[in-house]
């Protein structure tokens, strides 16, 4: 069993109810948040994950007075303190603010999010690190938000809140929001969800069940991935790092193989690929580990994964604390070699988010574990 | 070839190719089968009946099959036993937005090469191809163009009503599939098409043909879940499907979490009589553009995490393509002992042929299913 410094990298927060944020959206659209609000319109525009029935949510992960993941207290005494949660980032519940189809909207939302974030959860406890949302429409107004938090101790990573403009996410049109996290040095995160308009629910036609849709966002993260590389973000921000949040893990050898395949036609399309694309993988992305894609004990996910000599480099455990699908500590480490559990448990997330005061950190276990 | 040499592995036998492409080279090639007045009106000159591809495939081959003839080379060295004959361009008839000029023309294609193609050499064998917009159309066709003995399958067009495949509304399709015994072959490509509203790829429509190419299982992907989720295979249940050039190793992690996501919900699927895992056997996948890892020793270590992998992969040249495979190159990292499989015994096994009556083979399949 692993015994060292845990790092978790998606963990969901969110107010305890909307009203919670109006206080702080600019006045720009505060009297129109509050009105949504009032009309119990959801503040990401368009779900991205359909209704289900009994919810998505951990049943045992309900504080008193508000849905799971609003509740420090409980997420401390539930998760972290059990747990021996050396560092974590939390990640809003998809950060979907910047997906709602009205820019300026949209904007605020992430705004309020942020500063939200900074007064309610993020001097509560040193364990709680986050990101600057911001949204994928406006990109000036995004990298303005960028600048303007990018100071923030606690604020380790930009999360793209989503857009429903229907280009991946390495478009030109995104590259000022990346242009100010490497200015400043942040990595990007981007989490499951992030495309709800343009990918999930609708590959070649409306999906019928919720497994359609999950497995259509899920699918999305190559496609992602694959934009940032074609459209040499990582050429023009070379520090610029990113890491794909609830996306799983298994989609990554065949997509590293297609598109190392694909280099000469590449090249010829996008000039600005100097490097096979699996170079720029290994060197940009990482892959947060949640939802692991097996149900029994992992060995044949093991044996596919294994395929690509150093995968273990490019992974960062996740939880996806507190939905139902949450990967738990104890199964991860089982079903990871030993062998890698240094890297994905700490090393990797330790370094993309720049956590250097970490190194020589210990874990300590502060209540019943059942790790 | 001895069954014995089969049996070791060797690969100096007979083959079954399960797709080398034709085309017909215009529309007038097609006349003959046209009915009165689409004729008259499709065989203008400036006429499109085909749906345009979002993606050119820059790297298309100059030489298309456009006659018996142009197989000269690919028969000649005699390896091929059977080669089933598919469409590279031709299935974009069925992406028209005029349901009747796509399904006009989709039969004429069906017609023009069971009498232009099928009659001219025993070793050809067609697949009928499905105009998906008109869904009792397309039944109809699949059960008069499926009833000549030399088509072994069913080619799917693009599903352009709104939802993937599984949902019922194209059900009469598969039902006539199933009826006469034919598989599915559904292509890589055919959704991408300027007509497609639904993105035929996640999270929006890439800038580039590399990417597409490098994307284009996601439309199989969403088709296959709907297969499943939809209980298609309980209702119907000697039906498979070949996934055609979109590579395979995109199918492992898939199939473990759709199980693993389907048990999340309560409601979902429901109807199913198994897990969604279980429906996986009846997908098959070939050869053509096989996602293969870059180290050619990996290959077999990572297709073998597909439980029956070796009895469901086929042999497919996908000739005159620019990334067709001849044999000696398509099993690369490929274990001897599937060899035999994949270059003949699986195709006899997927594709229904002459001799096989579509009762027989349901009543075995059948029997099968029962038996699992």
């Amino acid at each position: 069993m692993y015994t060292g410094p845990l790092i978790d990298t998606d963990i969901h927060h969110q107010p305890k109810k909307d009203a919670d944020l109006l206080p702080y959206v600019p006045l720009r659209s505060r009297e129109l948040v509050e009105r949504m609000i009032e009309h119990r319109a959801f503040l990401g525009g368009l779900r991205a994950i359909p209704t289900v029935a009994g919810g998505l949510l951990r049943h045992d992960a309900y504080p008193p007075d508000g849905p799971p993941g609003s509740s420090y207290e409980l997420l401390a005494e539930q998760y972290l303190d059990p747990a021996g949660m050396t560092r974590c980032l939390l990640t809003f519940n998809v950060g979907e603010y910047g997906s709602h189809l009205n820019p300026y909207v949209s904007a605020d939302l992430c705004t309020a999010a942020n500063d939200w974030n900074v007064e309610n959860w993020l001097d509560r406890d040193d364990r709680l690190y986050s990101g600057i949302v911001v949204s994928g429409q406006l990109p000036d107004e995004a990298r303005k938000e960028v600048l303007r938090l990018a100071d923030h101790p606690r604020m380790s990573c930009v999360i793209i809140g989503g857009s429903p403009l229907a280009r991946g996410l390495g478009d030109p049109l995104y590259h000022p929001i990346y242009e100010a996290a490497a200015e400043v040095g942040l990595p990007i995160v981007c989490h499951l969800g992030v495309s709800v308009l343009q990918s999930g629910k609708a590959i070649v036609g409306n999906a019928s069940t919720f497994a359609e849709v999950n497995l259509s966002l899920a699918t999305a993260g190559g496609q992602n991935v694959t934009s940032f590389i074609v459209h040499g973000v990582f050429e023009k921000y070379p520090q610029l790092r990113v890491v794909m949040n609830e996306y799983g893990v298994s989609w990554l050898p065949p997509l590293l193989w297609s598109l190392d395949r694909e280099y000469p036609l590449l090249r010829l399309e996008s000039p600005w690929v100097k490097k096979p694309p699996s170079e720029y993988v290994r060197e940009h992305i990482r892959l947060a580990t949640q939802p692991l894609e097996t149900t029994s004990d992992g060995r044949e996910l093991i044996q596919f994964l294994s395929t690509v000599d150093g995968i273990e480099d490019l992974l960062c455990f996740s939880s996806d604390y507190p939905h139902l699908t949450m990967d738990d500590f104890a199964f991860v480490s089982k079903v990871l070699p030993d062998s890698w559990h240094d890297k994905v448990f700490f090393e990797n997330a330790r370094d993309v988010f720049g956590w250097h005061d970490l190194s020589g950190a210990t874990r300590r276990v502060l209540s019943g574990a059942t790790a | 070839m001895t069954s014995e040499a089969r049996d070791n592995g060797e690969h100096g036998g007979a083959v079954i190719d399960a797709c080398v492409f034709h085309e017909w080279p215009t529309t007038t090639a097609l006349a003959a089968y046209l009915p009165d007045g689409w004729r008259e009106l499709l065989t203008e000159p400036g006429v499109f009946v085909l749906g345009t591809p979002i993606y050119p495939n820059y790297l298309a081959s100059e030489s298309p099959i456009t006659s018996y003839d142009a197989l000269g080379e690919i028969l000649a060295d005699g390896r091929r036993e059977r080669v089933v004959l598919s469409y590279d361009k031709g299935i974009l008839a069925t992406t028209n937005h005029n349901h009747f000029v796509g399904q006009a023309v989709t039969e004429a294609a069906n017609r023009w090469t069971e009498e232009e193609w099928l009659t001219r050499d025993e070793r050809l064998y067609g697949l009928v191809a499905a105009h998906c917009s008109l869904p009792d159309e397309a039944a109809k066709e699949i059960r008069r163009s499926g009833a000549n003995p030399r088509m072994v399958g069913v080619l799917v067009g693009a599903a352009t009503l709104g939802s993937p495949l599984g949902h019922p509304i194209y059900h009469p399709i598969l039902e006539a599939a199933a009826e006469m015994g034919l598989p599915l072959v559904l292509q890589a490509g055919v959704d991408a098409t300027e007509n497609a509203l639904p993105s035929p790829v996640a999270g929006g429509l890439p800038a580039t043909a590399a990417e597409y190419r490098s994307l284009s299982w996601h439309a199989q992907m969403a088709h296959l879940n709907s297969l499943i989720l939809q209980g298609v295979f309980d209702k119907f249940p000697t039906l498979r499907v070949l996934l055609l050039g979109a590579g395979a190793l995109w199918l492992p992690g898939h199939f473990w979490r759709l199980d693993y996501r389907f048990g999340v919900t309560r409601g979902d699927g429901r109807w199913l009589k198994k897990r969604p895992i279980d429906y996986f056997d009846r997908f098959f996948v070939s050869t053509f553009r096989l996602d293969r890892p870059t180290q050619d020793d990996r290959l077999a270590q990572a297709l073998s995490v597909i439980p029956g992998i070796e009895q469901r992969l086929l042999y497919a040249s996908g000739m005159p393509d620019h990334d067709a495979d001849e044999v000696p190159d398509a099993l690369s990292g490929i274990p001897a002992s599937w060899q035999a499989g994949v270059l003949f015994d699986n195709a006899l096994d997927f594709f229904r042929w002459p001799g096989e009556s579509p009762n027989s083979r349901n009543q075995s399949s059948q029997e099968e299913a029962a038996l699992a």
